[in-house]
């Protein structure tokens, strides 16, 4: 066993305490977000096929106007790495309100029954979309290969009511669309392996085209269902996010104007409010609440300064270690 | 076969209807065919504009499914086919598709009917080839299991990391300093633990014939008291029943991080000369690996948690990668079940790997029958 | 005011977790146990509000509501063979759960085998031969385009892509092949490749989940500095 002399200079840097790691890593993700550095990103293929598969659809509808085809979101995840997966689900909300698609979603994890919920609730209200007609938020999809197999026939026989507790049968939406045949895209958001099972599943039995929004951690493993098309597309982590985020603000702003305050703020002008049920949103928007939908816009992007200053300080920490420990290696040889 | 020939026709009518249809030059081409591989809820309307949008700028379909009255759907031309899925719920609807153009100035000519009445299929073609695939597969587990109840000798290669436990056991003795050794932190469902149970057999008969010091800290209830058989077992098997005592596999902690915390500290305390780390793991695996490598303990990990993958290469002298763990189990306990899924699993994985070589092989010299007939997920 | 004191109690839940980066502490423990028992306790309830009364309940009450009797009797029967779990409680009758067991792993066993074959393997075994466009993966052509123009992003996305694929997979495959003898040429051959091929995946994977991580601490932070904090500002200068 060789005896370590703590004073030598790579002993050192070896031993710096975790404690002081932490604190610097603090400070370099905490000082960008408190002066909202932002830097722009550019788009891969994998989001730019997610955002060219629902223009498709948008197209298909136009052209189908009693044959609409609407999109499903299976809510795959839970507070934990709603960080990451809000700014997916919000932006994927986004184009298809925009677009005027249907949305047909249901949470696979208890814990995300309510989030699910109250995301659809949030982004419906900045486009005025009305709940049983444009979206439908079904509840708790599981189990999930039962709850596959309802989608693949008559969604309406397994949830008998939907999450609010409207039984799924008065909902106008539901009643043209209740299973795959009129389903353009499947999207899952998940942080667990549930993506894999809607490949298998609502690709590999009812061939569906599934896009998945995926947490960084486990992205890497989707890039084999990329390659044969059986997902379509995929959002990797906060940065795949991003990148869809700016699709949809470039998109929002060519439809709605540049100046999405004033758009907000008059969106509920002169329109017939009883079309609106209060128990999902109020139509009306308080200051503090446009303030958070603009902010709730670019969620991802400011994550991305952040980001790049911890990768930095990060491969810096590696660069260190390596030295160091080649150091010691060398020493130790002699 | 004779579906075949019949599925070959009607592909082959398919092909030459069009040219047919474009020699009478009428403003489209059209026809209805049951969907295949279902259970008969819809039929398929193909249609394909042939006039261009200016002569016909749209078309419209008046749809009878069944006893509902007559839809219209108007469909713009946009000079490309489409195919239109009309939903009849049961097999033995008739649908009915009567076709009209639109002209520009607003009159309308018959261009005919088709019809069709939906059929359901009893097997589903599609998925016929992973049926198969799944009956052969089915079929070598029990050919190879029962083979290894017969107790035939069925041959396992040895994985390099199997070679350096006896090397890190002889190093514990030699240095006299214990053995720890950590059966994952999941539960007993998890088939990973089931695998580093079965080599802690091994492990711990060899530590009992060495007299080395031996703790296995475990997380869940239901491990211990099956981790704490399988030690006993073992120090009797290799004729050391007085060594044994209940406190060598003990509960160390339910809380993940209170576990780690608590191995840490005994690893800390006691400076294991080796620690093994098999079975599943989370997001403690880095700080049990990186407190082991501290101390200046050989490290033997082992996990199929992919995730954790990367922090036991890096911390850990040698790693069983994902299936090298269960490889390892079937080859230490020589468990027939597990051997002869084992086996099973290579033989699938032999035909595979030949059928795909050869796949690539063909299509280089240009000739897709090997990949249409085996890799081709449709029929 | 309301939605103040809630999220207050969220930043001093994430500042709690944070503190265990220090060292572990009571306050780090408080707030582990909280989460365990909310979520717990969340579950338990989702289960009922969205399980229990919209597949069992409901769909039973809307069944005889509407008098379609069969569709009641085969809920019933459902409902029955379910409840048959709940025998595990009895040490005389935990034999009776085996039931519903065998009925779930059975039924999802064999609804999973085909799609899973289908999608996992063969699919990607297609995908390692040919692209989705049909075309071979291993392309005299694509690799044409490198010579004719040699830079580096036609070296690795158009000459060298398919062929690393198909070899990557082959080594892989055969790494994890324990028929063979260790000392088996085409073992021995492809044992450093295959580590390559897995290290350069695992070190995808590891670069992919440190992304992850700091994104969720930018998550709480973002929920600080931007959520938390203006509506304190308010609040303070009132």
């Amino acid at each position: 066993m060789m005896t370590k002399d703590k004073n030598v200079w790579y002993e050192k840097l070896l031993n710096i305490p975790k404690q002081v790691i932490y604190v610097i890593m603090f400070f370099v993700v905490a000082l960008p977000v408190l002066f909202k550095m932002q830097i722009s990103t550019y788009v891969t293929d994998e989001v730019q096929r997610i955002y060219d598969h629902m223009e498709q659809l948008y197209q298909y509808n136009e052209e189908n106007p009693e044959n609409k085809k609407a999109i499903f979101i299976a809510f795959d995840y839970d507070p934990a790495t709603m960080a990451e997966l809000d700014p997916m689900a919000f932006a994927t909300l986004r184009h298809a309100f925009l677009r005027g698609i249907p949305v047909i979603a249901w949470a696979g994890l208890p814990t995300g029954v309510d989030l699910g919920e109250q995301d659809m609730h949030l982004i419906a209200k900045d486009y005025g979309a009305v709940y049983g007609q444009d979206y439908v938020f079904l509840g708790y999809g599981y189990p999930f290969v039962q709850a596959i197999i309802a989608l693949a026939t008559d969604v309406k026989t397994f949830f008998a009511s939907d999450k609010a507790g409207n039984d799924t049968r008065e909902l106008p939406l539901l009643k043209d669309i209740y299973n795959f045949n009129r389903i353009g895209l499947v999207f899952s958001m998940s942080g667990t392996s549930y993506p894999e099972s809607w490949v298998t599943y609502a690709n590999g039995l009812y061939g569906k085209m599934v896009v998945t929004g995926s947490t960084a951690v486990s992205a890497a493993k989707y890039y084999p269902f990329l390659q044969t098309n059986q997902m379509v597309g995929l959002m990797g982590g906060l940065k795949g996010a991003a990148e869809y985020e700016q699709l949809v603000e470039k998109l929002e702003k060519k439809l709605n104007g540049s100046d999405t305050r004033s758009y907000l703020e008059t969106l509920y002008d002169g329109k017939d409010l009883i079309r609106y049920n209060t128990a999902y949103y109020t139509p009306e928007f308080t200051p503090e609440e446009i303030q958070l939908s603009l902010a709730r816009r670019s969620t991802a992007r400011q994550g991305m300064a952040p980001q790049a200053t911890a990768h930095f300080y990060v491969i810096i920490l590696i660069i260190i270690g390596n030295i160091a420990y080649f150091a010691r290696m060398r020493n130790s040889k002699k | 076969m004779k579906k075949k020939v019949f599925v070959l026709i009607g592909c082959a009518l398919f092909f030459f209807l069009p040219l047919i249809f474009a020699q009478e030059s009428a403003p489209a081409e059209f026809f209805l065919r049951d969907t295949p591989n279902n259970a008969g809820e819809q039929v398929e309307l193909t249609f394909r504009p042939l006039a261009s949008p200016e002569e016909v700028p749209e078309f419209l379909l008046n749809i009878t499914i069944g006893e509902k009255p007559v839809r219209v759907r108007r469909l713009v031309n946009a000079g490309k086919p489409v195919i239109l899925p009309l939903i009849t719920h049961q097999a033995g609807v008739p649908v009915k598709v009567e076709v009209q153009g639109v002209l520009p100035d607003g009159s309308l000519t018959d261009l005919g009917a088709v019809d069709v009445v939906s059929k359901g299929e009893w097997l589903n073609m599609n998925s016929m080839k992973a049926f198969i695939l799944g009956l052969l597969f089915i079929g070598l587990i029990i050919f190879y299991v029962g083979r290894a109840k017969r107790g035939q000798d069925l041959f396992i290669r040895k994985i390099p990391g199997l070679e350096a436990i006896d090397d890190a056991l002889g190093r514990a003795t030699e240095m006299g300093r214990p053995v720890f050794y950590i059966p994952g932190t999941s539960s007993m469902a998890d088939v990973a633990t089931l695998a580093s149970l079965n080599i802690l057999r091994p492990v711990a008969r060899q530590v009992a014939k060495y007299e080395t010091p031996f703790s296995v800290p475990v997380k869940d209830p239901i491990v211990v008291s099956v981790a704490q058989d399988v030690v006993k077992e073992a120090y009797m098997a290799a004729g050391r029943p007085d060594l044994y005592e209940d406190g060598i596999a003990y509960l160390a902690s339910m809380g993940q991080f209170d576990y780690s915390g608590a191995v840490s500290g005994s690893m800390v305390r006691e400076k294991p000369a080796t620690v093994f780390l098999l079975g599943m793991f989370y997001a403690e695996s880095l700080i049990l690996a990186e407190t082991a490598n501290s101390v200046g303990a050989i490290q033997i990990a082992g996990t199929d948690a992919s995730s954790q993958l990367p922090f036991f290469i890096a911390a850990c002298d040698y790693t069983l990668i994902g299936e090298e763990l269960y490889a390892a189990s079937a080859y230490m306990s020589r468990e027939p079940l597990l051997l002869g899924t084992l086996k099973a699993q290579d033989i699938l994985k032999g035909i595979l790997l030949v059928i795909f070589v050869l796949a690539v092989i063909f299509q280089l010299l240009g000739v897709d029958f090997i990949m249409d007939s085996f890799l081709n997920p449709q029929w | 005011m309301g939605m103040f004191i809630w999220m207050t109690i969220a930043l001093f839940l994430t500042l709690a977790v944070f503190s265990f980066l220090f060292r572990d502490n009571v306050v780090y423990k408080f707030a582990e146990h909280l989460f365990v028992g909310v979520s717990v306790g969340y579950t338990i309830f989702v289960s009922y509000t969205n399980l229990f009364l919209p597949r069992v309940w409901n769909p039973f009450r809307r069944a005889l509501g509407d008098g379609d009797v069969l569709l009641a009797i085969w809920l019933g029967l459902g409902i029955i063979v379910g409840f048959l779990y709940f025998s595990r409680f009895s040490q005389n009758w935990s034999w009776v759960s085996r039931y519903p067991i065998s009925i779930t792993v059975g039924y999802l066993t064999g609804y999973s085998i085909i799609p899973s074959l289908k999608a996992r393997i063969l699919s990607q075994l297609h995908g390692t031969v040919v692209d989705p466009a049909g075309d071979s993966l291993l392309n005299a052509e694509k690799i044409g385009t490198f010579f004719k123009h040699p830079t580096l992003h036609n070296f690795f996305f158009e000459a060298m892509a398919g062929p690393l694929l198909v070899f990557g997979v082959f080594v892989v495959i055969v790494y994890f092949f324990f028929s063979l003898k260790n000392n088996n040429p085409v073992v021995r051959f492809s044992r450093n490749p295959a580590l390559v091929y897995l290290m350069v995946a695992f070190g995808a994977s590891f670069g992919y989940t440190f992304m992850g991580r700091i994104s969720l601490f930018i998550g709480r932070m973002n929920f600080i500095f931007h959520e938390w904090w203006p509506i304190f500002k308010n609040m303070v200068s009132g």
